[in-house]
């Protein structure tokens, strides 16, 4: 841990001091509330369950024609793309954006309140697999916590933006970094970490979420004497992958946390024949310890860089007649899932997307895949293709959202497929530090169809895709529902959608100007629904194929747009028309101190005098 | 053997590096050599360990013939400025490799991109 304890606890003292009177906390309890909250979004899947439904019902089917923009906020920087799910609490959003800037804005108004640079080194980028996305925060007392591209975990005072404390969560230069949002969970704060793609060995971390001192760490590839490293040959294990770069979800009352993990490591599979566990699946971790307490796998010897990092849902459901306490998940590998959380038994998987090659199918009671030979590479050998889908995934991390009434599951899905060839063995090697770890060629094929991006309802009880919308560019962004029966999405073309929940129908559009690979937020202040969507295209993969415009802005809607006034600070006149005589006497363009705009003015700057 | 020139760039890079390291541009305060040839174009251990050096640390992003970055085997860039957007860093997304890789690695990434067509 980074930590001069004197300088930090003065640092801490000085910012608890600094908050502004009366600034609301964020409480467990108010984590573990939070499906009754629609004021705030104050996690990453909203509640613990991550269902991203919200109950508000402003908003509907019937009015959402006269959605409008309310505002919009710019983050600047050089416009990487945003892949965050803004956060919100007390009237202020904490949006993170590449390079693992944070910035907190008025949820009202759009007018910024704080923002933090951990101003990343030009030499870091070395270790970025697809950009320098970060994908959201999270909050607990008076903190908002974020993970860096450069592997550290930083707690900010929330409202002021000064850092409380850091903590190198692994070293960079061995190829780690942190994408993800931080998970809380009761007094802790939880990270996974990327770098599948160099040879890491992956893991959760949970940290004290005051002080930053670690609490527990757990690698997901099992070390030697832990069950399951026998499914590694030889020293595989150390290099391989299952990186945890997306957020994890809690059950309370299970004590259980649960956490997705990447692809194993390296691309080329043929150097680590075994199931090589607990790659491309979901752990179950006890949270006070980080016990793993069962283990799935949905791609088990992941030839195909099939990540299963779309974060889960959690949902007591009926399923084919029985009570389920049931996880489920959408993968890279173009299966839906649901599982039995309390127990990682398999329930069944649906394919989504059409042309599956890469298996003949799943084993109805195991759930484990029938492997297709023909569509693995071999070492040295010629390239296969297609494979159906492409490593970029069915789906990639995106979340899902879920309608508990309507049992309803919505989520984007994309129709594509790849080449892929494997070096010979004497190509590549495991890294010493921090080099790509692939051992194999990948060519994506993208079609050029009418229904490149599908956006998918499913109806988990019936395992029957419901509906879809598709759209000529991929979808790349998570998904919100809200009670009143609208789902919310958005694809790479900038177009924020409106679509019925039950019937499908685009019922709303909005041209955002660049590729919406964030995700939708909704919540409701002074009586006003607000939906919030992060449009910042280029960030990441989708960037070697799509060429949409830049960006990195905050759009925020609300009925009838409900502009916020211009603020009373603002200055703005209306001045009726006059020419000014040259020479004229008296006059002076100074003579008033503006006040601040936008962020705080620093104490060290010096006012503009009066003239 | 490296050719002639050899001993001027390689003068030439390691002053580069130097001065990127200290955070000044890498062409800085060099002078650039004036006929910059790469000594290893022709040496087939040197392009062997440039094709590896290719395979850890490029291929990641500029894969068999450009991805998410520009396909470095049909690059316009003069060695002069190869070198200096390897080792300094390039637009978005282009680390600065200048800690990372030395400038003889640098020569012989260069030759071997230069040499063929694709990886």
């Amino acid at each position: 841990m980074l930590r001069n304890s004197c300088l930090a606890a003065a640092a801490l003292a000085a910012v608890v001091s600094a908050a502004p009177a009366g600034a609301a906390e964020v409480s467990y309890q108010d984590l573990l509330n939070a499906g009754r909250n629609t004021r705030d979004w104050l996690s990453y899947g909203r509640t613990y369950d991550a269902q991203r439904y919200v109950p508000l019902s402003q908003i509907t089917p019937q009015n959402v024609q006269r959605l409008q923009a309310a505002w919009v906020f710019a983050t600047g920087g050089d416009n990487r793309g945003l892949q965050a799910t803004p956060l919100v609490h007390d009237g202020v959003i904490y949006l993170s954006a590449d390079q693992s800037r944070l910035f907190a804005v008025d949820a009202r108004t759009g007018m910024p309140k704080w923002r933090y640079d951990p101003k990343i080194a030009k030499d870091v980028e070395r270790v970025y697999c697809c950009g320098s996305n970060n994908r959201g925060v999270a909050l607990l007392g008076n903190l908002v916590y974020i993970g860096t591209m450069d592997a550290r975990l930083v707690a900010l005072n929330k409202d002021t933006g000064a850092v409380a404390w850091e903590a190198k969560v692994a070293d960079w230069e061995h190829g780690y970094s942190i994408t993800g949002a931080p998970l809380v969970v009761k007094d802790m704060v939880l990270t996974g970490v990327a770098g599948g793609e160099f040879g890491i060995r992956g893991f959760v971390a949970a940290y004290d979420a005051k002080s930053g001192a670690q609490r527990w760490r757990r690698h997901v590839i099992p070390g030697p004497g832990e069950p399951g490293n026998d499914s590694w040959p030889g020293e595989t294990w150390k290099h391989g992958g299952g990186s945890t770069w997306t957020t994890g979800v809690f059950d309370p009352g299970m004590n259980t946390v649960f956490w997705q993990t990447g692809n194993a490591g390296p691309w080329n599979c043929q150097v680590r024949k075994g199931d090589n566990k607990w790659t491309a699946g979901t752990v179950a971790l006890n949270a006070d310890t980080g016990e793993i307490r069962w283990g799935f796998q949905y791609t088990p010897w992941d030839c195909w860089d099939y990540d299963s990092v779309s974060t889960p849902v959690l949902a007591d459901v009926q399923l084919g007649g029985k009570a389920v306490r049931a996880l489920f998940h959408y993968d890279k590998n173009g299966f839906f899932y649901a599982l039995d959380r309390s127990s990682g038994k398999f329930l069944y998987g649906e394919p989504i997307v059409p042309g599956i090659n890469w298996t003949k199918g799943l084993d109805p009671v195991t759930g484990r895949p029938n492997v297709n030979p023909d569509m693995v590479a071999q070492s040295g050998g010629p390239e296969i293709a297609p494979i159906i889908p492409s490593l970029e995934g069915a789906i990639d991390w995106q979340p899902l959202a879920f309608d508990p009434g309507r049992r309803l599951m919505f989520f984007m899905s994309n129709n594509w497929a790849m080449g892929y060839k494997f070096w010979a063995e004497d190509k590549f090697a495991p890294p010493a530090k921090g080099e790509w770890y692939l051992g194999a060629d990948y060519q994506q094929y993208i079609s050029h169809g009418a229904n490149t991006g599908n956006f998918v309802a499913f109806d988990v009880g019936n395992r029957k895709v419901a509906w879809r919308v598709a759209s000529p560019a991929p979808f790349w962004s998570g998904a919100l529902a809200t009670s009143s029966g609208l789902v919310f999405a958005g694809d790479m073309r900038g177009y924020f959608l409106a679509i019925d929940a039950v019937t499908g129908k685009v019922l709303w559009h909005f041209p955002t100007g660049s590729g919406i690979i964030g995700s939708p937020i909704s919540y409701q202040l002074d009586g006003v629904q607000y939906v919030a969507v992060p449009s910042g295209g280029m960030g990441g993969d989708m960037g070697f194929y799509y060429t949409e415009p830049k960006a990195g802005n905050l759009w925020v809607f609300a009925l009838d747009g409900r502009r916020p006034p211009i603020g009373k600070d603002s200055n703005l006149i209306s001045i009726p028309g006059s020419t000014p005589e040259v020479g004229e006497p008296g006059t002076t363009l100074g003579g008033r101190v503006l006040p601040g705009y936008g962020y705080p003015e620093k104490p060290e700057r010096e006012p503009i005098k009066k003239q | 053997m490296p050719g002639a020139s050899a001993p001027g760039v390689r003068g030439w890079i390691a002053g580069a590096l130097a001065s990127a390291a200290l955070g000044a541009g890498v062409a800085g305060e060099q002078e650039t050599p004036p006929a910059a040839e790469n000594p290893y174009f022709d040496q087939k251990e040197a392009l062997d360990e440039g094709e590896k050096l290719y395979r850890i640390r490029c291929y990641g992003c500029h894969f068999r013939a450009g991805g998410r970055g520009p396909n470095l085997f049909r690059s316009k860039l003069t060695l002069v400025q190869f070198v200096e957007i390897v080792a300094k860093g390039g637009g978005p997304g282009m680390p600065a490799w200048g800690g990372t890789l030395s400038g003889e690695d640098i020569l012989k990434l260069h030759a071997f991109v230069m040499s063929r067509d694709r990886l």
